[in-house]
């Protein structure tokens, strides 16, 4: 049992991002598989990467993974499976030399030889961040360390991303116990709380103080200090959450001891493999990560409330920064012109449209505000290029509910105003070019809540058209994603919910819900290569923001953009 | 899906530096086995000034002068313990001791050009120390990393 019972067929790259230079690679091997089951670990590594992008934060910063799978047979499928832990006795001759019960006690350990996995990987794919074995058997089992491994039984998957989060992201275990809750161990009462550990996701220190807690960010003034104590340190601490899932605070037993080590919510994949990563896990993850992303993704909004400030930030940094000098009371809208590109309306009465340029090299500075001339609406423009100029769309000033039209091109010249004819809307319209036309969506008019759509070849809009069967209080917004144009916006008035459908140059889709999101606002949306990314301030009470993507066909779970807030819609804009 | 990886004979101008070493150990004596030079990214060093008083495990890069020029925070390599999962997503992870602790892992660092010594930093591997400050475990001179070229 060992290299001698197989051999390395080959390496295909099954997630292409980029050049594998800048890219986090993995490199999935497999294990058990025989000469004619190399097809089945295709469908396998293709299972895995799509579980991980699923798996929050990954699908947030896929595009900084690229991935290969490296076709290695073996003489005999599955893997050793010893009588000692209750398995069959089967031996299996496979290449890395795979065994159940790899500790001689719980068969669900499951062993390869990590020396020869290295071997394979840094000569197969010698940029790999991150090595994981497939090993082809029914039986539950998977292991950590520096080489992550799972079998194909039910969930086992997940502990290959648990020990992901060990290996690519130094992450600490959440769990309370070393051997069981149950199992009477006594000497793992109280973390010995010596130093302050290096993981982002532990601590033993300033869990009274969201100012001196690692993670105090985090952590809204509501939310108890220490959240929860562990009343009697001879056992894990039975205790429920006395929060909401998702709450971050300060709960007592982490890294295997049932005192003295705090972890940063209730649950976190980093104790529970069915569960998600915890916020600050997956803030770690995704700092990590967007180091290796081609992809650059700007939110810009106005502040909340009276503050019509405008504000800035990379999603990859989850910062903030005031764009001094200008201000919205609605919002703005971002293109990609040249330079990054922003309009939007004036502040209070000021109906006027501005726009800038952040073309300094540092990515934050913006150009002195310049006014669009001539022009006015009272809610806001939209943007989006085509065929080589920059559009802008917009309802007119308070009283006017036409929609109105110009073009920026490359010398930076407005060209006149003019009238989409015999269209109207009481809010912002949305642009986007799809299959060389100009397309445009918007609300009706004042007590029109249907949703409208036409498009542009460069002379001439087409007549306005119903999408069948939507409606809305606010603004659609528009993006494309592979041969499809996708329109995400709020529910109609009284429904904070979030709708998709798409439209492939003939019929819409019928509409479906963007799963556990909402907003008071309304949403915006920017397509990456491969994947569309949606902003949004929250549902009345909450201005926070929140992003997520959408792959084509899942949409994940939402992401709170860290100490920021808006009012009115916020605009996002995907460079690459 | 995809297609197969082509790698380029060695980095251009622009294109980052970095190095693999790959280690194996038995119980804490930690033994370089491989080295590659690698035209590869690595994403930017963890803070420098946290490196003081921790527990935990990380490498460090440091100069002629012992003056640290960058470090990567890691999950400590040496499993004294290793995880045992359960079938049922919401069971409880326990751990297990390994009797014979060996193993294998690497790094990827940076190329730098001021880099002389290369330091693995951890709490002791015994699982009831882990909490307790990191020190040198291992140093090894950067200066006699051989690695061939780049991508060979």
């Amino acid at each position: 049992m060992s290299t001698s019972d197989g051999r390395i067929i080959g390496t295909t790259q099954i997630l292409n991002n980029g050049s594998d230079i800048n890219r986090f690679n993995m490199a999935l091997l497999a294990e058990g598989y025989q000469a004619g089951q190399m097809a089945q670990f295709a469908t396998d590594a293709n299972n895995f990467v799509r579980r991980l992008s699923q798996t929050p934060p990954f699908h947030l910063a896929m595009n900084a993974i690229n991935v290969f799978r490296v076709d290695v047979t073996s003489t005999d499928s599955g893997a050793d499976d010893p009588v000692a832990c209750g398995g069959t006795g089967r031996t299996a001759r496979t290449y890395f030399d795979a065994t159940f019960c790899g500790d001689g006690v719980n068969q669900r350990l499951c062993n390869v030889n990590a020396a020869t996995a290295f071997a394979v990987a840094n000569a197969q794919v010698p940029r790999h961040r991150l090595i994981v074995v497939i090993v082809n058997s029914a039986i539950f089992g998977g292991a950590g360390g520096s080489v992550a491994v799972y079998s194909l039984q039910g969930n086992a998957v997940e502990t290959a991303i648990h020990e992901i989060g060990h290996t690519a992201f130094a992450l600490a275990d959440e769990y309370e116990t070393l051997r069981g809750c149950a199992s009477g161990e006594t000497d793992h009462n109280n973390d010995p709380a010596v130093k302050e550990p290096s993981q982002v996701n532990i601590t033993i220190t300033g869990t009274n103080n969201r100012s001196t807690l690692k993670w105090g960010r985090y952590v809204l003034p509501s939310t108890p200090l220490p959240t929860t104590k562990n009343a009697n340190c001879a056992v894990c601490d039975p205790q429920a959450s006395p929060v909401a899932t998702g709450v971050v605070g300060a709960f007592e037993g982490a890294n295997t001891y049932h005192c003295k080590a705090f972890r940063s919510e209730f649950d976190c994949k980093m104790r529970t493999l069915g569960t998600v990563f915890c916020r600050v896990c997956q803030d770690a993850i995704l700092r990590k990560l967007f180091p290796y992303s081609p992809l650059t993704f700007r939110f810009a909004w106005k502040g909340v409330g009276g503050d019509q400030g405008l504000y800035n930030g990379r999603g990859n940094d989850s910062d903030q920064r005031n764009i001094s000098g200008s201000g919205s009371s609605t919002g703005p809208a971002l293109a990609t012109f040249v330079q990054t590109f922003m309009a939007w309306k004036g502040i209070f009465n000021d109906q006027g449209i501005y726009y800038s340029r952040q073309r300094h090299i540092d990515g934050v500075t913006w150009d002195t505000q310049q006014r669009v001339p001539g022009v006015g609406t009272s809610t806001g423009p939209a943007l989006a290029v085509f065929q080589g100029k920059l559009y802008m769309a917009w309802k007119g000033i308070a009283g006017d509910q036409g929609i109105w039209f110009s073009s920026l091109d490359i010398t930076f010249s407005w060209a006149p105003q003019r009238p989409v004819p015999g269209v109207g809307t009481s809010t912002r319209p949305a642009l986007a070019a799809f299959q060389n036309r100009l397309y445009m969506v918007w609300k009706g008019i004042e007590g029109d809540q249907s949703i409208w759509f036409s498009s542009y070849d460069g002379a001439n809009w087409a007549p306005q058209a119903p999408v069948p069967n939507v409606g809305t209080s606010a603004s659609p917004s528009l993006a494309v994603l592979g041969n499809r144009l996708y329109m995400v916006w709020k529910g109609i008035e009284g429904d904070q919910s979030v709708w998709f459908t798409s439209f492939d140059g003939f019929t819409w889709a019928p509409q479906s819900p963007v799963p556990n999101v909402g907003t008071s606002t309304g949403v915006s949306l920017c397509a990456g290569p491969d994947r569309l990314f949606m902003v949004w301030s929250g549902i009345a009470g909450d201005p926070s923001l929140y992003y997520t993507a959408f792959d084509g066909s899942f949409w994940g779970p939402q992401h709170n953009y860290l100490d920021t807030g808006s009012s009115s819609v916020p605009a996002v804009l995907v460079t690459f | 899906m995809g297609n197969t990886p082509q790698y380029p004979s060695s980095p251009t101008q622009n294109e980052p530096r970095a190095i693999r070493l790959t280690f194996s150990y038995v119980g804490s004596q930690i033994e370089l086995t491989d080295t590659q030079r690698l035209a590869m990214f690595v994403p930017p060093s963890d803070s420098l000034e946290a490196a003081r008083d921790q527990s935990g495990f990380w490498v460090e890069v440091r100069d002629a002068d012992e003056q640290l020029l960058f470090r990567q925070v890691m999950h400590h390599p040496i499993e004294t313990t290793r995880e045992v999962f359960p079938a049922d997503p919401h069971g409880e992870i326990i751990r297990t001791p390994v009797a014979d602790p060996r193993g294998v892992f690497s790094i990827v660092i940076p190329d730098l050009t001021k880099a002389r010594i290369l330091a693995l930093v951890g709490s002791p591997s015994e699982a009831d120390r882990r909490s307790e400050a990191a020190r040198e475990m291992a140093r090894f001179d950067l200066t006699r990393i051989t690695g061939g070229d780049y991508d060979k």
